[in-house]
């Protein structure tokens, strides 16, 4: 037995004991927290652990790999650093929640089977849609929601796809699935849909602009490499997967050259990178996946990094958009050298992070003679440090001079920024500790003087063309709008649907409740009162559109005198003889159809 | 949490990018080198 | 008053602008001097990435403004 605990238990045990205490020991709490939780995990041997029996199946709580591993590091190395940045935030809920959130990824990269995976992949979508709600605004409660039901949704799809994987093979083991049949379908797109696979991305652009300047920077790390490793382990060298990434990789870039809102801009820029991890993933060859999961592990720290830096503009200034913002380097320079790096980082410039860790996916294209989606990745290499390398830093922190002056961020900020920013230049300038924890063995060497011209070429060109755009006045301007997007179908359909529920069915509703509880049950019971008398009534009306013009007066008379006297007395018109005699019909009938139905058997 | 500097500023509703005298030119003519070059290359390689 | 910044002086901005095109300029010249071995025949060729860098943001910009933002552009009231 290993003396050690559940990776995820003391993140998810330890987020409920943060309300109970204050101050300074609630940081220090808070902080060690992913430290305890690192120490224990490196005490877990390789390997299956905590395997329960559960009805006739079993569970596999933790499984200890290479690529659990990987993936275990980089979360506690930003679960560490966001939850240093959010120390300021005075809010139990969010922390709590946060904390519970990130536990969740963990339960979720060590889950041996798809039980326990499933279960901590809700527990992420709850926690979740709360950083989201914990905004507070009108657009965040919405957007939450919209969150909660596509990730419900997800879930539904991954649930079912589990259902029917144990239905056809009798086991829960996540291991490889690949794509044949319904099953691995269902679980195919479950995991697609927390990717952001191009029209299931817009949850992500919907929501984490909207969520807590902390929040999202937990949300930018976890949900969607969750994902990431998730098809990295069931879904490796599947074809599909490489044209998925491809435009996920590509797709993004547009919008987000037109998007003002800066944050909205990263989670482009956030499904633009998931996009290459996706491609290397779908390549399925050893350099393929160490490439996905070297560049998710890079990418988790500068997007880290982009989203802190433009959550510290937000908290200094209550401002996110282009339009709003502007010349802040003169109020916060250290905040705006930290988002340069990042900046750099996901450009991929030799010294930074990405340089080392995309090249492997984009290696591993050529390598396989993947024309096509190689010009796709060096387009979007291209983009991304046109959106999101020049233009968040840009208009953030130089461009037109806003008139904002402000204070730099607090130190806790600060420091996580200063961390992240270490790591992302640390791992571009000795990627070798990286290759060594990556699930195979590398034989990769990205500092070739081609491969470094080559992207310093690409670069500098970009930004050349930034630079005569602008100058030409070109550049589209920033303009304060909605950018519609895939959520249109749901957010506008939904609007339809309910148009469609509060017009024409509401009243095909009321005129069914009227007919059926009012209208009819009143005439039935006016009826029953003489059903004779109605019957005369019904007859003489029908007589009355048949008959001959110069009887029509004295029908008439007949049915209003009929109608005056209804219900009338019934016996004096019905002697008990008539009543006795119909009965004796009505049991003659009857005895004949019994006699004759029963005939026949 | 807003600071306590006086900002003398009003939300823009459009930010447009004013075009510096000389640089249109200069765009266009780099463009249609690249362009072409790059058209070249991979008609010969592709 | 507010204090003077670095690119509050358009002579710090030229500065800068003048360094950006030296560096293109020496991308430019020691680029024929690598030595390449890549997979694809086109890399070979000199400037390459440097075209297609150029070529493909400049293509980026153009069709997000004058494609993209036609169609998908409301007004920030929209979905209310």
């Amino acid at each position: 037995m290993i003396n050690a605990l559940h990776p995820a238990l003391i993140f998810i045990a330890g987020a409920l004991l943060i309300p109970l205490l204050k101050g300074k020991a609630k940081s220090a709490y808070m902080l060690l927290l992913p430290a305890l939780s690192f120490m224990n995990l490196l005490q877990i041997p390789a390997g299956q652990h905590w395997v329960i029996g559960f009805l006739d199946y079993n569970l596999t709580l933790c499984r200890i790999d290479r690529l659990s591993m990987v993936f275990g590091y980089i979360f506690h190395i930003i679960s560490f650093i966001s939850i240093l940045y959010a120390l300021n935030v005075k809010d139990d809920g969010q922390h709590v929640a946060a904390v519970l959130y990130s536990g969740a990824a963990l339960g979720v990269v060590y889950a041996g089977d798809l039980f326990t995976l499933f279960i901590f992949w809700e527990i992420m979508a709850v926690t979740a849609t709360y950083l989201i709600w914990a905004r507070r605004t009108r657009a965040s409660s919405s957007a939450g929601m919209r969150y909660l039901l596509v990730h419900l949704f997800g879930g539904l799809c991954l649930l079912i796809g589990i259902l029917l994987q144990l239905h056809n093979t009798g086991s829960l083991e996540f291991s490889h699935i690949g794509l044949n049949g319904l099953a691995s379908a269902l679980i195919f797109i479950g995991f697609g849909i927390n990717c952001a696979w191009p029209g299931f991305h817009s949850w992500l652009t919907d929501a984490y602009p909207e969520a807590t300047i902390t929040g999202t920077i937990f949300l930018s790390a976890f949900t969607t490499k969750c994902a990431v490793y998730a098809l990295a382990r069931g879904y490796a060298g599947t074809d599909l997967l490489i044209w998925i990434g491809a435009a996920m990789a590509a797709f993004p870039i547009f919008y987000a050259v037109i998007e003002n809102d800066l944050r909205r801009v990263l989670s482009y820029s956030l499904i633009n990178q998931v996009g290459f991890m996706v491609v290397g993933i779908g390549i399925g060859t050893e350099l393929g996946i160490n490439g996905a999961v070297a560049h998710a592990f890079a990418d988790i720290l500068f997007k880290g990094l982009l989203f802190m830096a433009m959550g510290a503009v937000m908290h200094q200034t209550g401002k996110i958009n282009c339009t709003d913002l502007g010349g802040l380097y003169k109020s916060m320079p250290f905040t705006a050298l930290f988002c340069i790096i990042g900046a750099a980082s996901i450009s991929a410039f030799p010294l930074f992070s990405a340089f080392a860790t995309k090249s492997m996916v984009m290696d591993a294209t050529a390598k396989d003679h993947l024309t096509g989606v190689w010009f796709i990745l060096l387009f979007a290499s291209a983009g991304v440090f046109h959106h999101a390398g020049i233009k968040i830093p840009f208009f953030a922190f130089f461009s037109h001079d806003s008139g904002i002056r402000t204070k730099e961020a607090p130190l806790n900020m600060l420091l996580a920024m200063g961390i992240a920013a270490f790591l992302c230049i640390f791992i571009g300038s000795f990627p070798g500790y990286l290759y060594s924890i990556l699930p195979y063995p590398v034989d990769y060497q990205p500092y070739t003087a081609p491969h470094v011209m080559a992207q310093l070429q690409l670069l500098f060109f970009s930004a050349l063309a930034f630079t005569l755009l602008m100058l030409s006045g070109i550049y589209p301007a920033e303009i304060r709008a909605i950018n519609v997007d895939a959520d249109w179908t749901y957010r506008k359909g939904a609007k339809a649907f309910m148009w469609m529920l509060t017009n024409p069915m509401t009243k095909l509703g009321a005129w069914i409740s009227r007919t059926v509880f009012e209208l009819i049950p009143s005439s039935l019971g006016w009826a029953s009162k003489n059903p004779v008398a109605v019957i005369k009534i019904a007859a003489d009306s029908l007589l009355l559109k048949f008959a001959v013009p110069e009887k029509r007066d004295e029908i008439k008379m007949r049915i209003q005198r009929e109608k005056e006297i209804y219900p009338g007395d019934i016996i004096r018109h019905w002697p008990i003889g008539s009543v006795v005699l119909l009965a004796i019909l009505f049991f003659l009938a009857y005895l004949l159809v019994n006699y004759m139905t029963g005939a026949k058997h | 949490m807003k600071d306590n500097y006086s900002n003398k500023h009003e939300e823009l509703m459009e930010l447009g990018h004013d075009p510096v005298p000389g640089y249109r030119p200069v765009f266009y003519v780099i463009m249609t080198i690249a362009s072409l070059y790059l058209a070249l290359i991979l008609i010969k390689t592709l | 008053m507010d204090k003077k910044h670095i690119f509050d002086e358009p002579k710090n901005v030229k500065r800068l602008l003048v360094s950006f095109y030296a560096i293109l300029v020496i991308l430019v010249s020691i680029d024929f001097f690598i030595p390449k071995h890549p997979h694809f025949a086109w890399e070979e060729w000199p400037q390459f990435f440097a075209v297609y860098g150029f070529v493909a943001c400049v293509l980026l910009v153009l069709v997000s403004k004058y494609v993209l933002r036609p169609l998908v552009k409301r007004k920030e009231d929209y979905y209310d």
